[in-house]
């Protein structure tokens, strides 16, 4: 199945407004394996500056393996390694040895599935990752954490309990609250695994609007479940089936009119 | 995917062709009505109207829960947004075959001009516009388009004749008028199944053909000639 990974001069093409602009990230020919395991094979992918693309695919299909790889967070598992191809953040190589993990891990934040603050108060949450790099100043903190917040849409919700537990809120608070603490030591890329899976219709609604507001100041990858959800908040759309990268185009495209069969059973519903 | 989706969906089409098939039987029902200046039959024809008129709210009800349930996306959703396009202009078909059946009671055989011819030409472009909504061929589409300008010069025809008519003999000038009126009908009928057939091409191929400029009546004249 190589030929379905090579995307159709169509497809492969990019958002007016991203002509002429370099790739953010450039996914080449990647295969990558857990052990003997392999679980993508020859990726290719250009992800734009400022735009939302969303991974889809059945479960088991590596759209997660391949966000984690956009961050290395892969390489703290046993046995997991990129056999073949590259990945490039404006056009460095992210295995090369002269990449700083955790330097890179403050450009290319992470939110998960799963809300995971730490069991600290709301302001300590958004706060540890600038004290951690030896931001020292109170002043540069406290700003940082309230922008951060408002960035988050949760500042108007909590800014009379900074100091109460984070484990109080709600939900759907609690992932806002995780995508504040990502936005606090300002990266440029925020990769999102099913962010809101966990999240009701309201709580939801909220994170979607957020993502739909932070497109303007960065790039998001989201992985998702939801069809509607990667119709509602993204540009392009990734479909993956069997560690392979089906067809990449626009959201609307995919959605209304997908080139391949498998995109179209997939979305429909017909698999999966 | 689930079989009660898919059959829900098979439910949809089938309504909605079977609204297709009442309305153009309408419509022959008209035409005979007129030409036979048969009351009756022009009675059935209001009868079978309101038929069609449940069938659009059924079908409009189907759609809504469906699109409302089952967040349908690709061809599946193609085919729902088309399916409550066409049934609208289906429903306005069955409202012409009921304006040309009230108007039969009012005119005489002599004055038909080109309806019967109109007309048949009309119900062969509603019967492939069915046949391409229900199995796609972007060539029977097309004809569908071409005919509609043979239905154009037929009632420009009829207009001219008509105002012959009045000229002449200024006494006809209301059995005129109900012949004038019967050819809009018609025309308008040749009309609705134009726009079917291009919904049927959005809906087997996403190409929204609408407003295509090599659409267009002027453009399609150009290719024939």
């Amino acid at each position: 199945m190589q030929e379905t990974t090579e995307l159709s001069p169509e497809s492969a093409s990019v958002l007016p407004i991203h002509s002429g602009i370099d790739p953010t990230i450039s996914i080449k020919n990647l295969d990558f394996a857990y052990g003997s395991n392999q679980v993508l094979h020859g990726v290719s992918l250009d992800i734009y500056p400022r735009e939302v693309m969303a991974f889809i695919g059945p479960s088991g299909c590596g759209k997660s393996t391949l966000l984690r790889c956009l961050n290395r967070m892969n390489d703290l598992v046993d046995n997991a390694q990129i056999t073949k191809g590259s990945i490039e953040i404006h056009g460095n190589n992210l295995h090369d040895p002269s990449v700083d993990v955790i330097e890179l891990r403050k450009k290319v934040g992470m939110v998960f599935q799963k809300s995971n603050p730490f069991p600290k108060s709301i302001y300590q949450n958004v706060a540890y990752g600038l004290q951690i790099q030896g931001v020292r100043s109170k002043r540069k903190v406290d700003q940082k954490v309230e922008e951060s917040l408002r960035k988050a849409a949760l500042w108007e919700e909590v800014k009379d309990r900074l100091n109460e537990n984070a484990y109080g809120l709600s939900g759907g608070q609690q992932q806002r609250l995780c995508i504040a603490r990502t936005l606090a030591v300002e990266p440029e890329i925020i990769l999102m695994d099913e962010p809101c899976s966990a999240l009701d219709p309201v709580a939801t609604g909220r994170v979607e609007e957020l993502i739909l507001g932070l497109k303007n100041e960065y790039t998001i990858v989201v992985v998702t479940h939801n069809m509607q959800q990667a119709g509602r908040i993204s540009d392009r759309t990734a479909f993956f089936y069997l560690g392979e990268l089906i067809e990449c185009d626009f959201t609307k495209k995919i959605f209304i009119n997908p080139d391949k069969k498998q995109t179209e059973d997939y979305i429909s519903g017909k698999f999966g | 995917m689930s079989t009660y989706f898919e059959h829900n969906l098979e439910n949809i089409k089938s309504k909605l062709l079977l609204m297709g098939q009442l309305a153009s039987e309408s419509l022959r029902m008209a035409i005979e009505a007129l030409v036979q200046a048969d009351p009756v039959l022009a009675k059935k024809v209001k009868e079978k109207d309101e038929e069609i008129d449940e069938l659009e709210n059924e079908i409009s009800d189907l759609v809504t829960t469906h699109l409302s349930t089952h967040s349908p996306v690709a061809a599946d959703l193609r085919l729902l947004v088309a399916t409550m396009k066409v049934s609208h202009e289906i429903e306005r078909i069955g409202d012409e075959a009921k304006a040309i059946a009230r108007r039969s009671r009012k005119i005489a055989i002599n004055h038909f001009h080109e309806i019967p011819q109109m007309a048949e030409v009309a119900q062969a472009m509603l019967k492939d516009a069915l046949t391409v909504f229900a199995e796609f061929d972007e060539e029977r589409a097309k004809s569908v388009w071409t005919r509609d300008l043979e239905v154009d010069e037929l009632h420009g025809e009829n207009n001219r004749s008509c105002q012959n008519m009045v000229e002449k003999d200024a006494s006809l000038a209301s059995t005129v008028f109900e012949t004038l009126f019967i050819s809009k009908s018609i025309e308008r009928v040749a009309d609705h199944a134009v726009n079917v057939s291009k919904e049927a091409v959005f809906m087997a191929t996403s190409r929204d053909v609408r407003h295509a400029p090599e659409y267009k009546k002027s453009e399609l004249r150009k290719e024939i000639s």
